[in-house]
């Protein structure tokens, strides 16, 4: 569903992404982690066609910044941004009609009552605490009923019962076949439900492990030891997918 | 040994000047300023005016009270609403909690608030040519009226804060002091009207020396151009009486706030946070949320498919955010583009037209495209790119069809032109709002990128200038050539009409994949 073939991104005379390639099939999850600058931010807004780069990204089989992949393509930033003279449900509306979405109410507030915002409904966004701002921003993801979703830090500044309804969400999108591409700081959360985790460091990907395979390390132990104290791969090969 | 605060405000000046030369970006932005200052000075002493063309400086004087009295009466109501602050949130975390007396931090305060004042007032000094030319006035007088719009800014915080403070712990009494002073403002707003009414032809003459006497005596605005007056006519009395007056003003606030039992650490702490957060979401492009007020009305987002939604989005938030189809700051810049062809009636319908093509630059901006821009939604949308372009000035265009009539008519019927240049007149000015609106768009295409704000502000003020030069240039030509479709003001209307009307088409045409990508790395 997502395709990114040696993506390279540079600010100027900054490598920001050298050479990313991988991709998230139907019904898969796949993390990105590693430290505060190590590109997934970067390699996230590429995919959503928020930025140029070299190389190629698809969508379904279609270039990432068409029509066609744009559509199939939900997008959780890093920061909620939202419309402060809009509603909860109005930001809601204002993407169904965008995209074009066929109305279901039932899907909608099913939604708002997951994520503890169904009261909220009529508040304007601007008057919402910014977990909830965080929460509103995941439903406007969701609400287009995208077939490949991509989440940038979305458990940040959610309470524990958020991060748990999120999770559950997360296995619930791949059991209906949503290509979800997650990039996290909180390697714990996703232990128990990561498909495939690539870890980035200084814009490459600095290892990439299958969870169907056998391992003798932890996610943790393996993040700790690629991204050591001098920001280096300590050991291990990089690998690419 | 010195003071840590003095340190602090000392190193924060020595790195950002460090910054500013360290940065390229910022050095040519840095000078760029100075070059236009002197630009402005040369351009300005270039040509001596005959001494009797120039108009009563006095006329100059009136204006810097209204001015100063609008940002200060401005700034100081917030004290009834949110407050003011004079700190950053950094200030709060680690100033604040630090073993300082709350004296001492509000000195540190109202140092570092002077200092951003001072920046605030900076457009006045790139009015050099035009005051000079129109007034005789030196840059030293110029100098001084800076000082004093700074120094209005700056006491509308003060007297903000200090009205926030003295009035939070207090619903009744905030309600009481409010009601006074509104009450106060009325009884002076009500005799200026009644001294005013009379022969409309005096009425400019009476209005300006009604400002200049009796207003004088007007705290804060009033002195601080009584000052500024008294410079320029060599009334060295005035200078002192309007300056002191000010400094005795500051010194009874910060006294009153020492004084006070209230505690301004917990007074300003709330709108604190809230700027930062404001500042920190406008770096990083997300919920770049203000302060405006929303006005809560009936209505909701049900109409609308696919990139036309944005319409109706940004009409439903326009009607939240204003109560009036127009902007308050809008109808600001129509009063005092109004007001200037009044005074420059004289002079033609050129410097009316002009003054008012400037303040239309400023009303352009004023759209929901801007705010859009930084979101993410507007180029995830899976419509076509011009289309989202459309829609997204869409909102625009009519408000600036408003904007126009309103302005452009009534400074056309002041000059005396007749029904049909007024009508060329105000289609003219709609050219150079549809003109702006593309060059806008033109600047977020091109210069999106840039890390230093106030440098895309730059290039922004020379790309609306190098856009509106064709148009301006044509007509001059046809002036010149002597060439008359119904009079030569009318041939200039149609000329500049034609010329914007084409090159904004042109422009939004040459942007029209500017939603495909933000490149932004900041969303």
């Amino acid at each position: 569903m997502l395709d990114i073939r040696h993506v390279t991104k540079r600010y100027g005379k900054l490598v920001a992404n050298h050479d990313i390639s991988f991709s998230v099939d139907e019904g898969k999850i796949a993390i990105l982690m590693g430290p505060n600058g190590a590109g997934k931010s970067t390699i996230i807004k590429c995919i959503a066609g928020l930025l140029r780069f070299e190389g190629e990204i698809t969508i379904g089989g279609f270039p990432n910044k068409s029509i066609e992949a744009k559509k199939l393509l939900g997008y959780v930033p890093e920061m909620p941004a939202l419309y402060e003279a809009l509603t909860v449900a109005e930001h809601l509306e204002f993407l169904r009609r965008t995209y074009k979405v066929p109305e279901d109410k039932p899907y909608t507030d099913a939604l708002l009552e997951r994520f503890e915002l169904y009261e909220k409904r009529d508040t304007l966004a601007k008057e919402l605490s910014k977990g909830m701002q965080q929460k509103l921003s995941i439903l406007c993801a969701l609400t287009i009923r995208p077939r490949a979703i991509i989440f940038d830090e979305p458990l940040v500044g959610l309470d524990p019962y958020a991060i748990r309804e999120l999770t559950k969400l997360f296995r619930e999108l791949r059991e209906a076949g949503v290509a979800q591409l997650i990039s996290t700081h909180m390697i714990s959360t996703v232990e128990d439900y990561w498909d495939v985790v690539h870890i980035m460091n200084k814009g490459e990907f600095a290892a990439t492990r299958y969870n169907n395979e056998c391992h003798e390390q932890s996610l943790e132990e393996l993040f700790f030891q690629l991204t050591g104290e001098d920001g280096k791969p300590i050991t291990g090969e990089k690998e690419e997918s | 040994m010195r003071s840590p605060l003095i340190y602090l405000l000392e190193r924060r000046l020595v790195n950002n000047v460090k910054r500013f030369v360290r940065s390229p970006l910022r050095l040519i932005l840095s000078l760029v300023v100075i070059g236009m200052l002197f630009f402005t000075v040369f351009a300005g002493n270039s040509e001596e005016p005959d001494a009797s063309e120039l108009r009563d400086p006095n006329e100059l004087y009136a204006i810097a009270f209204v001015l100063y009295s609008f940002v200060f009466l401005a700034i100081a109501n917030n004290g009834f609403s949110k407050g003011a602050t004079m700190f950053s949130m950094a200030d709060v975390n680690l100033v604040f909690t630090a073993p300082f007396r709350r004296q001492r931090v509000l000195f540190y305060g109202l140092t570092q608030q002077l200092g951003s004042s001072l920046l605030v007032g900076l457009f006045l000094l790139f009015q050099y040519t035009m005051l000079h030319r129109t007034y005789g006035i030196t840059y030293i007088h110029l100098i001084w009226l800076f000082l004093g719009y700074s120094l209005s800014v700056f006491c509308g915080q003060l007297t903000a804060m200090v009205v926030y403070t003295l009035t939070s712990s207090s619903e009744q009494r905030r309600r009481n002091v409010k009601l006074a002073c509104y009450g106060v403002l009325g009884v002076i707003a009500a005799a200026i009207i009644l001294s005013l009414l009379g022969d409309r032809a005096t009425l400019l003459p009476a209005a300006v020396n009604l400002a200049v006497t009796t207003l004088a005596w007007f705290p804060v605005s009033g002195w601080l151009s009584h000052a500024a007056a008294g410079l320029c006519t060599g009334n060295f009395v005035a200078v002192l009486t309007g300056t002191l007056g000010t400094c005795a003003f500051i010194g009874l606030l910060t006294f009153l706030v020492t004084r006070s039992d209230t505690d301004y650490y917990e007074d300003v702490l709330g709108l604190t946070e809230t700027t930062h957060r404001m500042k920190a979401a406008a770096k990083q492009g997300g919920m770049s949320f203000t302060s405006t007020k929303l006005y809560r009305r009936k209505g909701s987002l049900k109409k609308g498919w696919g990139a036309d939604v944005l319409f109706h989005k940004h009409n439903l938030e326009n009607s939240r955010e204003d109560t009036l189809y127009l902007s308050l700051s809008m109808l600001i810049f129509i009063v005092v583009s109004i007001l200037f062809s009044l005074i420059m009636r004289e002079a033609g319908i050129a410097a009316g037209f002009s003054f008012a093509v400037y303040m239309l630059m400023f009303a352009v901006s004023l759209g929901r495209m801007p705010k859009e821009l930084p979101r993410p939604y507007i180029y995830l949308i899976p419509e076509p790119p011009f289309k989202k372009l459309f829609w997204s000035i869409a909102e625009s265009l009519p408000k600036l069809a408003l904007y126009s009539l309103l302005c452009f008519a009534p400074i056309a019927l002041i000059c005396g032109l007749s029904a049909a240049e007024t009508v060329l007149c105000t289609l003219a000015g709609f050219s150079f709002a549809y003109l702006f609106l593309s060059g806008f768009v033109l600047v977020e295409r091109v210069f999106s990128g840039l890390t230093v704000r106030a440098l895309e502000l730059v290039f922004f003020f020379i790309t609306m200038v190098l856009l509106a030069a064709p148009g301006i240039v044509l007509a001059a030509i046809f002036n010149t050539m002597g060439v008359t479709i119904l009079s030569s003001d009318a041939t200039i209307f149609l000329a500049m009409l034609a010329c914007n009307s084409l090159i904004a088409t042109i422009v939004l045409y040459l942007c029209r994949n500017m939603l495909a990508y933000a490149e932004l790395n900041n969303l």
